[in-house]
């Protein structure tokens, strides 16, 4: 086991509804660094990645071999192994959808949405977690005075820093993107680019990208999914 | 060009096909009004009773309509309030939870149910009533409460069907975004998913509504009776406007009593538009709330 190590895949098989898509991968991810994956449409990137918070579990019909571990708090846990529930897992393995996904709520109340699942009281000490947040994310200039208004009105850009926030409330340890940008303008993209760079002195992320460009400014190790194996491009 | 005149013929048929729909709904509304407008006012509405009196309770209304008005009102809030939380369980069981030949199967009973002669649900009321009538003689008979009950029957598909369709139109990365934080499957539906599709519960909802106000075969059978009164208890017979309308229109004795029947049309009409508003301001205050 490597000293930087955070994450491990042990021959790793996943088939959806009888149909193989990952097969016997083996791989390990550092810790504090941007981790991109990339390759083709319908290989599975977006599969791969909810292998890691076993989001897939709520479609059903999938199986998976193998053994994954994560490192948490100075020890490799096996995060499908008993004891450790999906819930439990996903408050410290946030994630990042491809397009923009604001609950149907105002702005504050979306970024408190998943310490309200955590069963936490609004007190004044979320006010202040909300606020550093949003400074966090450079979105709390922009919302300060419409921190009531519906979520849903902020522009694509402001939208997906806004769902990025509202992952970091509960300091997750590990950040799983799913092509964040691809929604978003030049603009938009280059600014959660350069929030992604700063969250990587403390988080492990885990990026899927169509984007090459992107991935080179970004990736700290990059994979191409393909054939189902995952293969290190650089 | 084949395809243009095509594509043309299409946008002209929907426009057609809309001012037809609209020029009948407006046909209905104006030969209504025009029929029946005459005599809104308050003697058809409390009879020869001052209407302090009758609202006071302090005398019958025998000659009005306040009877069958409080009585429509009541069956509806009642087969409603009944239908909706019963409902929206079921759908959330369709869309959520059911799977494979259950969920086959249990789809297949709904749309049975859906497809039910509204004569054959009054039908099973009326046994239901004979059954009650048998292990509690003098106690229970045809009444509001059964009524309301053979109705809830009929509107449920309605609901049900609804809420599971707007939950399975949900898309996967809204229906992902709380699983993805820690939410168990219960906080999704409860925070996610059903305020999301509100709305079209809530069309369920109006359409239920309606569906309740304007049907007489189930009632007739289950407890309506042509004069009984302001409904005192769940467990009277009662007045209701749909039946007030079948029984004044087939065994009116003279121009002025049909006249008075279209008079009962618009009053079930402006009944069901204030409860149609009342569901659009509880759709409001939630999503305000939710805002908050």
């Amino acid at each position: 086991m490597k000293k930087n190590e955070k994450i491990r895949m042990e021959n790793i098989c996943f088939s959806y509804k009888d149909q193989k898509i990952l097969e016997n991968i083996t791989v390990s991810f550092p810790e504090n660094s941007i981790v991109a994956v990339t390759g083709p449409s319908g290989t599975g990137k977006s599969t791969f990645l909810s292998l890691f918070n076993r989001l897939w579990e709520t479609l059903g019909e999938g199986r998976l071999h193998g053994k994954m571990f994560v490192r948490f708090g100075g020890r490799m846990v096996d995060i499908y192994g008993d004891g450790f529930s999906a819930a439990e897992l996903r408050r410290r393995v946030g994630m990042v959808f491809q397009a923009p996904n604001p609950l149907p709520m105002s702005i504050y109340k979306n970024i408190i949405f998943p310490l309200k699942l955590a069963g936490q009281r609004n007190n004044g000490e979320m006010v202040e977690k909300v606020e550093e947040m949003l400074m966090k994310v450079h979105l709390f200039d922009e919302v300060k005075d419409r921190l009531h208004s519906d979520a849903r009105i902020l522009s694509g850009g402001q939208q997906q820093r806004l769902c990025i926030a509202r992952t970091l409330m509960l300091d997750p340890e590990i950040l799983l993107l799913d092509e964040p940008t691809s929604s978003l303008d030049k603009n938009g993209s280059t600014r959660i680019e350069d929030l992604l760079l700063e969250l990587r002195s403390e988080r492990t992320l885990l990026l899927v990208s169509h984007y090459k460009d992107q991935i080179s400014r970004l990736a700290d190790k990059t994979y191409e999914l393909a054939g189902k194996c995952l293969m290190r491009i650089s | 060009m084949m395809r243009k005149s095509y594509e043309r013929f299409i946008v002209l048929f929907s426009w057609g096909s809309f001012l037809f729909l609209s020029a009948i709904l407006l046909f209905i509304f104006i030969y209504l009004v025009m029929r029946g407008g005459g005599t809104i006012g308050s003697r058809l509405v409390f009879g020869d009773v001052s209407p302090l009196d009758a609202l006071l309770l302090r005398q019958r209304v025998f000659d009005g309509l306040l009877p069958a008005i409080v009585g429509t009102f009541v069956l509806v809030v009642l087969a409603v309030g009944i239908a909706l939380p019963v409902g929206l369980a079921a759908g959330i069981y369709m869309a959520e939870y059911a799977s494979g030949w259950i969920k086959k199967i249990l789809s297949a009973l709904f749309d049975v149910l859906a497809g039910l002669p509204s004569i054959v649900i009054g039908l099973a009321g009326f046994s239901l009533t004979l059954f009650l009538h048998k292990i509690l003689p003098n106690r229970i008979g045809p009444c509001l409460l059964i009524s309301a009950l053979a109705l809830s029957f009929l509107i449920m598909p309605y609901v049900v069907r609804s809420t599971q369709m707007a939950l399975e139109s949900i898309p996967l990365a809204l229906r992902h975004t709380a699983p993805a934080m820690g939410a168990t499957r219960l906080q999704n539906i409860l925070y996610v998913l059903l305020p999301n599709c509100l709305p079209d519960i809530l069309g369920g909802a109006i359409l239920a509504i309606g569906r309740a106000a304007e049907d007489t075969a189930v009632i007739m059978l289950t407890g309506v009776v042509a004069s009984a009164g302001l409904p005192r208890s769940l467990f009277e017979q009662f007045e209701a406007l749909p039946f007030y309308i079948y029984y004044i229109s087939s065994q009116y004795a003279n121009p002025e009593e049909l006249q008075m029947g279209f008079g009962a049309a618009l009053l079930l009409l402006v009944l069901c538009g204030i409860l149609f508003v009342f569901a659009f301001l509880m759709e409001q205050l939630i999503q305000r709330r939710m805002l908050r």
